[in-house]
């Protein structure tokens, strides 16, 4: 109560102040008059009687002052002086407040961007709703010790059917299927998903409707939804899309829903990348075996359970699980919340690089420190005459330390716009970082800016104000004083400024170097091929219409010549797995060898290729031919060894 | 000796809360007020009368208005409030429970302890 009183009292005094002044001028003269009326009617005379008055009053405007500071008035009367002060020298000097401002503009306006994307990839919720209650749920290999595995579809049936956790649990996995129909065919990215992911993000299609609970059982699963944009860009956003059946991968789909615009799963999808249609994971052939760890599971907890006791009952059934399936029995199962899942990848390296930005701050301040203390020995008659008229040390650094804050929130000010920029730029030259489209500057990016500004400006600026203030009277006011012994200290500090500075510098260089050469080393490793000019693409041929190894070679065979034929094509070729895009490699032994005890099993990758696979890679063969078409299954079977380094 | 007793930090406070307690006063009638009650004995420094008045009504305990003053000049008068009622109250029992202790010590003689 007694608070509200005073912010009342203050309000009500900073409002109407000219009233306020006005009446306390009125009341002190009002006493005055009163008492010296009284003195004269005691019979002193009315000269004598006023010089009284006034010399037992007090000085009148030393006691406004005590009842301006009484009203809480003081502080933000200073203020309003110290910046109007700080506005003209800061004016009257353009060059130099140019300079900082600049200075600090690229410190924080660097810091603020990279902060921008950390705050969305690290701390932002996902965009689904209720996002804190989605986790991820991996298998882990108890022999290898490696956790983060996928899950095979029957052990995620499992999961669904026996914990009682979640709300909901969804399994997916990327695809690619043929769209065929209209007037070409078109490979799409696709999410085969078990029926209730959209139950477990909570998100429904903008059109249509999202799976029906038996929409992943065989017999009901030839169902799909479309992405917004390619709806869009086949089939000319025609509502009446919905119901319609449409061929994939040969076989008749319905339509059942679209997307809206913005959806995103998964959401560490790179900006590079969308998902052009879900459907249930009918087409996958491997979706019943329970060796093949393809799927992605994710799930909302149920309201007040925690990722712990999830974790706890998933154990428990994992280790059911492991009795009844050899396939189950080295594997475990690790719960973890989504959305820090999504950033766990990308985290080190934002965080290497807002650190490596903040060094870059801390020069802007150490330069700026630096500036306003050469600036300093010029305004320390300045500093000397207001201690002559009574400001204490305190109202001094104050003074200083308010100018500092000024060209701070000038710098942020410069910062905030250089940062919008920078995001753009950033957003384009990364788009490998997840989530980075959703980085937008929001009142967390505001609420950091304006602290770090406000920071920045008191850490730039403690220095110099405290060695300002500080001023020998004596020999400031002498024109011709001892200005060694002042300016010595000034300078011992700004060589201490300067060597921080260095050292900070050399620090973010050699990180840098470091960086760059491990970057040049990346580029510098012979891969064993040549990726120059070279283009890939990613077939999948229907099952139904290619059955057997002979149409599915037939097919390369022509494709590979169909490619050929482009103008600007060397050569084409093809094979069922690319270099560092897979690492599905199995034991190889040779005829005629007799494996010693102890002796190392080879792994080798065993990718099939087509007959020009080599030259078009730049693979050299050490000796002996590449193999033709003529190599068909008639012919005795042709091996490569490669020679890795 | 007699007249120029100095108020102890913070008394002065109470004694303009008291004396506005009698009755609605403007900042000259406070000090004429004091003046009186004490018959004379306390000598307040004129000065920091305002500044005192000003920071009692920031802290809500007194109120002002504008009014005619005796001579029907216009002044400011002084009241209390009830949040000043009750600040006077605690700090009249504070002050006389330490002015007993006080005196308690001071009349102590040597048989006594």
């Amino acid at each position: 109560m007694r608070l509200s009183a005073r912010v009342r009292s203050w309000f009500r005094a900073s409002l109407r102040r000219t009233r306020m002044e006005r009446e306390m001028d009125n009341e002190l003269h009002f006493h005055l008059e009163r008492y010296t009326e009284d003195l004269i009617s005691e019979g002193v005379s009315p000269e004598e009687a006023l010089r009284r008055a006034r010399a037992e009053f007090g000085a009148i405007e030393a006691r406004k002052e005590e009842c301006r500071e009484a009203l809480g008035l003081r502080f933000f009367d200073d203020l309003r002086s110290d910046v109007r002060y700080a506005f003209r020298t800061l004016t009257k000097a353009p060059v130099f407040t140019t300079v900082v401002v600049l200075t600090l503009a690229l410190g924080i306006g660097a810091n603020t961007a990279v902060f921008s994307v950390l705050n969305t990839v690290l701390f932002r919720p996902l965009p689904y709703p209720q996002s804190e209650r989605l986790v991820q749920m991996w298998s882990t290999n108890a022999n290898t010790n490696r956790w983060g595995i996928w899950t095979a579809y029957p052990r995620f049936a499992d999961w669904r059917r026996l914990a009682t956790a979640f709300e909901e649990m969804a399994a997916v996995r990327f695809w690619v299927v043929n769209l065929t129909g209209g007037d070409h065919p078109e490979a799409l990215d696709a999410v085969l998903a078990s029926a209730r992911l959209f139950q477990v993000l909570r998100v429904q299609p903008m059109l249509g409707r999202a799976f029906l609970p038996e929409e992943d059982q065989p017999g009901h699963d030839h169902v799909i939804i479309l992405s917004y944009g390619l709806w869009d860009r086949r089939f000319g956003s025609d509502r009446a899309v919905i119901g319609r059946a449409i061929n994939i991968d040969r076989q008749s789909y319905t339509v059942i829903g679209v997307m809206p615009a913005g959806f995103r799963f998964p959401p560490d999808l790179p900006p590079s990348q969308s998902i052009d249609a879900w459907l249930p994971p009918s087409p996958d052939p491997s979706r019943n075996e329970r060796g093949s760890n393809n799927y992605y599971v994710v799930a909302s907890l149920r309201p007040a359970i925690t990722a712990a006791q999830a974790q706890a009952e998933m154990d428990a059934i994992n280790h059911g699980l492991a009795e009844k399936h050899s396939e189950d029995r080295d594997l475990g199962v690790k719960v973890v919340g989504w959305q820090q899942q999504v950033g766990s990848d990308i985290r080190p390296v934002l965080l290497i690089l807002w650190g490596a930005i903040s060094l870059v701050l801390l020069i802007a301040c150490a330069n700026v420190a630096n500036l306003l203390l050469a600036r300093g020995a010029a305004r320390q008659r300045d500093a000397a005459l207001r201690q002559a008229l009574g400001a204490g040390r305190a109202r001094l650094m104050r003074q200083l330390l308010t100018e500092s804050v000024m060209l701070a929130l000038f710098g942020g000010a410069a910062g905030l716009s250089l940062a919008y920029l920078g995001l753009e730029l950033f957003i384009r030259l990364a788009p490998d970082i997840p989530r980075l489209t959703e980085t937008t500057m929001d009142a967390h990016v505001f609420i950091f800016s304006a602290a770090l500004t406000l920071g920045t400006g008191l850490l730039f600026g403690i220095m110099p104000a405290l060695h300002g203030s500080k001023v020998d009277l004596q020999d400031a006011l002498k024109e011709s004083g001892s200005r060694l012994t002042a300016s010595s200290g000034r300078a011992r500090l700004r060589s201490v400024l300067v060597m921080a500075e260095m050292a900070l510098a050399v620090m973010l260089l050699t990180g840098a170097c470091l960086l760059l050469r491990s970057f040049v080393h990346v580029q510098q490793v012979d891969p064993g091929f040549n990726g120059q000019n070279l283009l890939t693409a990613f077939v999948i041929l229907p099952p139904s219409r290619y059955p057997g190894p002979r149409s599915q070679a037939l097919f390369f065979r022509q494709l590979m010549d169909h490619i050929a034929l482009i103008p600007g094509v060397e050569c084409a070729g093809g094979a069922d797995s690319a270099p560092m895009l897979s690492n599905d490699a199995g034991p190889v032994s040779i005829e005629g060898h007799e494996a010693r005890p102890g002796e190392r099993v080879i792994q080798a990758e065993r990718p099939k290729i087509t007959p020009d696979y080599f030259r078009a890679m730049g693979i050299r063969l050490l000796r002996g031919r590449a193999f033709t078409w003529a190599d068909d299954e008639n012919s005795p079977p042709v091996t490569f060894l490669v020679p890795c380094a | 000796m007699a007249k120029h007793l100095d108020l102890l930090q913070g008394t002065l406070d109470m004694l303009i809360l008291k004396a506005v307690s009698l009755g609605p006063l403007h900042g000259y009638g406070v000090l004429l007020r004091i003046q009186q009650i004490s018959r004379d004995r306390l000598e307040i420094q004129q000065g920091s009368l305002y500044p005192a008045l000003y920071r009692l009504e920031h802290q809500g305990l007194i109120d002002s208005e504008w009014g005619e003053s005796e001579n029907n000049r216009k002044a400011k008068f002084y009241k209390l409030t009830v949040a000043g009622r009750r600040q006077l109250q605690e700090e009249a029992g504070r002050w006389n429970r330490m002015a007993d202790i006080i005196a308690g010590i001071l009349d102590t003689t040597r048989e006594e302890i």
